[in-house]
């Protein structure tokens, strides 16, 4: 009894998270005639027409390597800062750290829309509208508390004695840092890298306001401009989507296995 | 064969004063060890020699350098760590070889050293596993080994047999001491095991509350404790301390409660009170009468293999004696005790130091 119970609640919860996706994947296979019409449930007469449309009739290729980039690099930008800072809060004798922190975190409290305009009017001071960097820049820089805040919990987890063990043995702190610290907080790393990136995969607000074309738009704005004059293509919306959605899946996957091998590794205190 | 100087050191963490006016010679090739009570300031003053806390005033000169403004790795010194401190993403070979790889010695080089020391610490079969698939006395091991692989000036080492159980600790305690002989670098130790600071080192310091209280070979800390914390820290079962009064000073007569005892070998001049000191091996139990003995009953009686050590009371006076072999004693019973009269030892009440 309780574990029917319990199966039906997971059931649930799994339609809750997985039903609009598939059925998002469900109307992208569905031809135009069949788009408005319920029942069938399924597709009829399944065609992969949307997904080619994507790309012939929108520029979406480009729009999926402007996110790519943007995304990647701001990862890498928020990991290589943020894993310094937070190993320097963590483990260096430096005066002020909570005052930092503090203040860092207060940096994340300012809501985007507040930081748009005046973002807006630095981008085009650096002449940087309508680039991959105004994108970056801007999504670094949001990222920075949250990877930081992050990273230095788990440089703090790793017991003093191994960051001391490492300056007797003849480390410098940076090597220190890249030789020992680093590997031990590597899962940590892999989970925030998934935050940033799917954060910077997702982000609508900037990236509507930093870029005009097709030279540097991400694909939230490139899905939102799908919409014609006369009609809502939703069938490709979807296939758009569903296309958009593999990437997250496989970054989450590639990191994944890290964070599990990184937490057995690290759960040794020597 | 470095000489470690601390002159007149001092350590503060905000207002709490950790170590104070701290002065000692360390001298080349020499097992020195400091020995005390948790939270005396051991691991602090051993982090000061490192380098990994900075002193607050004072210096450290090795073989008369001032080092005190240097790093760690500037000073030369391998370390060893209570909670051994192995890297865990490292194999047992990397970690032995880390100090070498930091120092870019060619890859030959770090493979001989590295097979070199773990031949001497048995280690040659582990050396592809991981710290965490190791027993507690092999990570010990690769610890010691990692300290060792490259020769330092000053070997340090924080209670490093502390999590080991008692027979590991014994035996390893024997291996340590060959490995100081054979590769003669000054190693400073610390332990709060009074009886592993006797047995390791050529000399021992007592602290208390970051403070030395005395300074010696083992056998002079046993035999001439300096201090009434001395005389009970060193040596176990810890000596009794008895309170008394001097009755007569040539020859001397001191009274305690309704007795009388007369140490030989001391020529006080103080008067008054007097605190007495004797170490229960030095008390004999006996069921028959005793010359010169007086009567006690039996409170707790707790053998340990070799000796029985009984605990005794008579009217307001408790001490823990040794008893003489071959005997059966019941808490409880009425029996004889008697003092080596050479073996007191006498201290001042109001400084606590040695008379
Ligand atoms: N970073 C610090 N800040 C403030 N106080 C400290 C700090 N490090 C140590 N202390 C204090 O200094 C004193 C000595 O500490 P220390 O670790 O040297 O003791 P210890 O003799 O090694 O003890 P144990 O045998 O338990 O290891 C303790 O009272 C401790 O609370
Ligand atoms: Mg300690």
């Amino acid at each position: 009894m309780g574990v029917v119970v319990r199966l039906f609640a997971v059931a649930l919860i799994v339609l809750y998270c997985v039903g609009p996706f598939i059925w998002q994947f469900i109307t992208s296979l569905k031809p135009s005639h069949e788009l408005t019409t319920l029942p069938p449930l399924l597709p009829e007469d399944p065609t992969l027409e949307n997904y080619l449309s994507v790309f012939r009739t929108h520029p979406f290729g480009r729009i999926i390597l402007n996110s790519t980039i943007v995304a990647s690099l701001t990862t890498v930008l928020s990991l290589a800062i943020g894993s310094l800072s937070a190993y320097a809060l963590a483990k260096l004798n430096i005066r002020g750290k909570a005052l930092f922190l503090a203040f860092v975190l207060s940096v994340s409290m300012f809501p985007p829309i507040a930081t748009v305009s005046p973002l807006y009017l630095i981008i085009r001071l650096l002449g940087l509208r309508d680039t991959w960097w105004a994108l970056v820049m801007t999504y670094t820089t949001f990222s920075l508390p949250l990877t930081i805040w992050i990273l230095t919990n788990f440089f703090r987890a790793i017991p003093n004695e191994i960051y001391l063990a490492a300056l007797v043995d003849g480390c410098t702190p940076f090597q220190a840092f890249r030789r020992v610290l680093l590997p031990l907080a590597l899962p940590g790393i892999s989970a925030t890298a998934i935050l940033v990136f799917i954060f910077s995969w997702n982000e609508f607000l900037f990236a509507l306001t930093f870029t005009s074309t097709v030279k540097s738009r991400t694909i939230p704005v490139g899905i939102a401009l799908f919409p014609g004059i006369h009609e809502i293509p939703w069938a490709e919306i979807s296939a758009a989507s569903v296309i958009v959605t593999i990437p997250i899946v496989v970054v989450v996957f590639m990191f994944q296995r890290r964070i599990i091998e990184g937490l057995t590794a690290g759960a040794v205190k020597g | 064969m470095t000489e470690i100087r601390l002159r007149n050191i001092e350590k503060r963490f905000g207002d709490v004063t950790v170590i104070e006016g701290l002065d000692l010679t360390i001298h080349g090739r020499e097992f020195f060890t400091f020995v005390g009570p948790s939270g005396c300031g051991k691991s602090t003053l051993l982090n000061l020699i490192a380098g990994l806390e900075d002193i607050t005033s004072g210096e450290i000169l090795f073989d008369g350098t001032d080092v005190s403004r240097l790093s760690p790795s500037e000073r030369d010194v391998a370390m060893v760590f209570q909670s051994y401190a192995l890297y865990p993403h490292m194999t047992v070979f990397e970690n032995i070889a880390f100090p070498l790889r930091v120092r870019k010695r060619d890859e030959d080089t770090i493979s001989s050293e590295v097979r070199r020391v773990a031949g001497l610490l048995g280690l040659e079969g582990l050396l592809t596993r991981l710290p965490r698939e190791l027993s507690g006395g092999q990570r010990q091991r690769v610890a010691l080994g990692r300290a060792i692989v490259r020769r330092p000036r000053v070997f340090l080492m924080d209670e490093p047999l502390s999590n080991l159980d008692a027979r590991l600790r014994v035996d390893m305690r024997a291996e340590l001491k060959k490995l100081h002989r054979e590769l003669g670098i000054t190693t400073v130790y610390v332990t709060h095991d009074q009886e592993e600071a006797l047995s390791l080192s050529h000399r021992v310091a007592v602290l208390l509350d970051g403070r030395i209280q005395q300074v010696g070979p083992p056998a002079e800390l046993f035999e001439k404790p300096a201090t009434t914390f001395v005389a009970t820290f060193i040596g176990s079962p810890s000596m009794n301390l008895l309170e008394g009064s001097i009755m007569e000073r040539r020859p001397l007569r001191i009274g305690m409660d309704d007795i009388v005892v007369s140490p030989t070998g001391w020529d006080i001049k103080i008067q008054g009170k007097v605190i007495l000191g004797i170490r229960p091996e030095d008390v004999v139990v006996s069921t028959e009468p005793l010359t010169d003995g007086f009567t006690a009953e039996v409170e707790v009686v707790e053998p340990v293999g070799s000796t029985v050590w009984v605990d005794i009371v008579r009217g307001g006076m408790r001490l823990r004696a040794r008893m003489l072999k071959g005997m059966e004693l019941e808490p409880g019973a009425q029996v004889f005790f008697r003092f080596d009269p050479a073996k007191f030892h006498l201290f001042d009440p109001s400084t606590e130091r040695r008379l």
